[in-house]
């Protein structure tokens, strides 16, 4: 079978995550005929109003990958967050390739690179729950929640939190 | 998947008492496909990577991947230690690999036994003891992925515990020396009736007697053997240079390619990134001590070709990443081939009012099985009286669906309820697991999980139902992506089952509840969705 280099390397991912999962994370393609297409998990961060909250999101991966980023979306319920779009889409700077700069406020030191991993990514993401970046905000109404009114972006996210899970 | 998608890999050890030896592979593997280097070469900024992989990264952005420094095509050099250094290991590793793992097994035994081994086990707990590691080591030899949750604080306890056992099996009767010689030219450790075999390597100047079926390890002269391609000769073959595409019109570019021989098919776009691929292959060959026939190259640029060139299947818009914020973003294509979310969007805030009335419908919605919730805490979340009827009934529940989906798969609406169905299960997966997670934290409140999956789940339905026109393109792409794969699943959905067992094999399932809501449940969980599809219809 014509393999390619992707998806040798997303198993090889798939592998290391599910023998050797870091804490609170958990991740893995939807199928395994589909290696471009993963689900992953996410606990809230302790300490945060996210904690106990447990979301799910999708990552899709570029035929070139690792020269690419994939992209992440939260997916069931939104995720008030000031990094994460209304539709769930995830923005953060270790997502966006090195060589365009929509925001014009990372450093290329932290954007993509083929020796960042999904590990590194879900690790990213779950410390961006934890410190949003609000220079540059895919939801505007969350970051100017959290910078405003901080207490009620935690209930609203704790809310969610609970929503999220059904209760 | 394939077979050969059965990788070794760094993860092997840590199975195994050797577990130090994940850390030591990681390091003899490129950073950027994670396989053992393969022809590495140094950038002037000093890391290494396989020649292949630096190349395509420095023609795709210039930059060194692990250091972001600008780098060159031309200023790469290859680095033979290393080389030699993985070539070494990776003919000791499946030796070694075998003894770790008989020693774990044995070790395990020896749990289970109060016999003999057990008192060799209890050596090495008295070491621990000292370090209040007991329990921990007790289960040293099979690592669970529960444990391997713990995986950093284990490691860091590992360099205490792993002399004594190394040591202990020492002291067993030589095993070691037993099972291995080593070369008398080389002094490498082998199996004993590996020797032969090896010494002919000395003889010969060839390859080695270890191969891995995915590569050919490159060890041995520069001489080339016989059978190579006719375009490569006893000499290493000739570098090609970079182009600037720029300066090149259209007819040139594709005269050039097809001096080179390789298609010269497609757009300019297309054109210029196969003469950059090829151009990356034929180089990093030129690096091998071994070089391949340009044959050979030939179907590398083929599955090139495939996946990521000309008959590679367009990316979905959701793929190139932040489409949306682009300039000449085109909000009605946009809209059209995200038409599919924006309903379920939709649908869920007209569902959203109904929450209440659709909560009501019972639990149906948490369709939870044995394998996929082996903590199962929760007596509440598992109802077995209505899970049964679900479990049994689907077929005739629901002819239209799911018997199509099954049995005639040149269907292309079944096959994308298939999908749907996967990822629906999926979904109820990932609820379940909250549920799970929460209701650990928070035991008094787990009562009615059942609000979440019963409001969402129409609106995934709808898609796969009420957009036949909207199914064929994105059923269509999908089937030209991967058409063996996309066939296979449609006719055997049964297929699925062993794929996701696969990774079970190294790791017990019931000991690893964090996996399963990925991996085993939406299996399990299937039969059950397809009940609430009717629930939710009716």
């Amino acid at each position: 079978m014509a393999s390619s280099v992707a998806q040798k390397r997303l198993f090889h991912e798939y592998k290391n995550l599910s023998t050797n999962p870091p804490e609170g994370i958990t991740a893995g393609p939807v199928t395994e005929d589909d290696m471009f297409h993963w689900e992953a998990l996410i606990q809230g961060p302790e300490g945060t109003p996210f904690d106990g909250g447990v979301f799910a999101a999708e990552l899709k991966f570029p035929r070139d990958y690792p020269l690419s980023p994939p992209t992440m979306k939260f997916i069931g319920g939104g995720v008030w967050h000031p990094n994460v779009y209304p539709n769930g889409t995830v923005c953060i700077s270790i997502l966006h390739p090195p060589g365009d700069d929509p925001n014009h406020y990372e450093h290329a030191s932290e954007r993509w690179s083929p020796i960042q991993s999904v590990e590194k990514i879900l690790l990213s993401v779950m410390s961006m729950l934890a410190e949003p970046n609000d220079e540059s905000p895919a939801n505007v109404e969350a970051a100017k929640m959290w910078r405003e009114r901080r207490a009620e972006y935690e209930k609203k996210v704790r809310d969610e939190v609970k929503k999220g899970l059904g209760l | 998947m394939d077979p050969s998608f059965d990788l070794p890999d760094s993860t092997d050890w840590l199975a195994t008492p050797l577990s130090l030896l994940a850390p030591f592979e990681s390091s003899l593997r490129c950073q950027v496909c994670k396989d053992f280097f393969d022809n590495p070469v140094i950038t002037s900024c000093s890391h290494t990577f396989c020649s292949l992989c630096i190349r395509r990264c420095l023609s795709a952005e210039g930059k060194c991947p692990a250091c972001r420094s600008s780098d060159q095509e031309l200023k790469l050099r290859r680095n033979w230690a290393v080389q030699e250094l993985v070539d070494a290991f990776m003919t000791a590793r499946p030796s070694v690999l075998d003894l770790a793992r008989k020693e774990t097994v044995r070790l395990s035994q020896g749990e289970a036994d109060t016999g003999k081994p057990a008192q060799k086990k209890r050596k090495v707990d008295h070491f621990d003891s000292e370090e209040a590691q007991v329990p921990g080591t007790s289960s040293q030899g099979r690592r669970t992925r529960s444990q391997g949750l713990n995986s950093s604080a284990e490691q860091r306890a590992a360099p205490q515990v792993m002399p004594e056992i190394v040591e202990d099996s020492h002291d067993d009767e030589e095993y070691v020396p037993d099972g291995l010689v080593s070369c008398p030219i080389c002094y490498r450790k082998m199996k004993e009736e590996a020797v032969f075999p090896h010494l002919s390597v000395h003889e010969r100047e060839e390859e080695p007697a270890f191969q891995t079926p995915t590569k050919p390890t490159s060890f041995g002269s520069l001489q080339v053997p016989s059978q190579r391609g006719f375009t490569v000769t006893n000499k290493q073959p000739e570098r090609l240079p970079a182009i600037n595409y720029s300066i090149l019109k259209d007819m040139s570019l594709r005269k050039k390619l097809r001096d080179l021989g390789i298609p010269d098919w497609g757009p300019r776009q297309l054109l210029q990134r196969r003469h950059t691929e090829w151009m990356n292959l034929w180089n990093a060959n030129c690096d091998s001590k071994n070089p391949k026939s340009k044959r050979i190259l030939l179907q590398e640029l083929d599955i090139w070709e495939r996946t990521q060139g000309g008959h590679a299947a367009m990316p979905s818009a959701f793929g190139s990443s932040n489409n949306v914020m682009r300039k000449d973003f085109n909000a009605n294509e946009w809209s059209t081939s995200h038409d599919d979310d924006f309903r379920r969007l939709i649908a869920n805030a007209r569902q959203k009012s109904e929450t209440e009335v659709r909560s009501t419908i019972p639990g149906a919605s948490v369709s939870s099985s044995e394998p996929a919730e082996p903590q199962a805490p929760q007596p509440a979340q598992q109802r077995p009286a209505q899970q049964q009827p679900a479990h049994q009934q689907p077929a005739h529940q629901q002819p239209a669906h799911q018997q199509p989906a099954h049995q005639q798969p040149a269907q292309q609406q079944s096959a994308r309820q298939q999908l749907a169905q996967q990822q629906l299960a999926q979904h109820y997966a990932h609820q379940q697991y909250a549920q799970q997670q929460y209701a650990q934290q928070q035991p008094a409140q787990q009562h009615p999980a059942q609000q979440q999956p019963a409001q969402q789940q129409p609106a995934q339905q709808q898609p796969a139902q009420q957009q036949p026109a909207q199914q064929q393109p994105a059923h269509q792409q999908y089937a030209q992506q991967e058409p063996a794969h996309q066939q296979s699943a449609q006719q055997r959905p049964a297929q699925q089952q062993p794929a996701h067992q696969q990774p079970a094999h190294q790791q017990p399932a019931q000991q690893q509840p964090a996996q399963l809501p990925v991996n085993g449940a939406h299996v399990q969980l299937q039969p059950g969705i397809d009940a609430n599809h009717v629930i939710d219809l009716s």
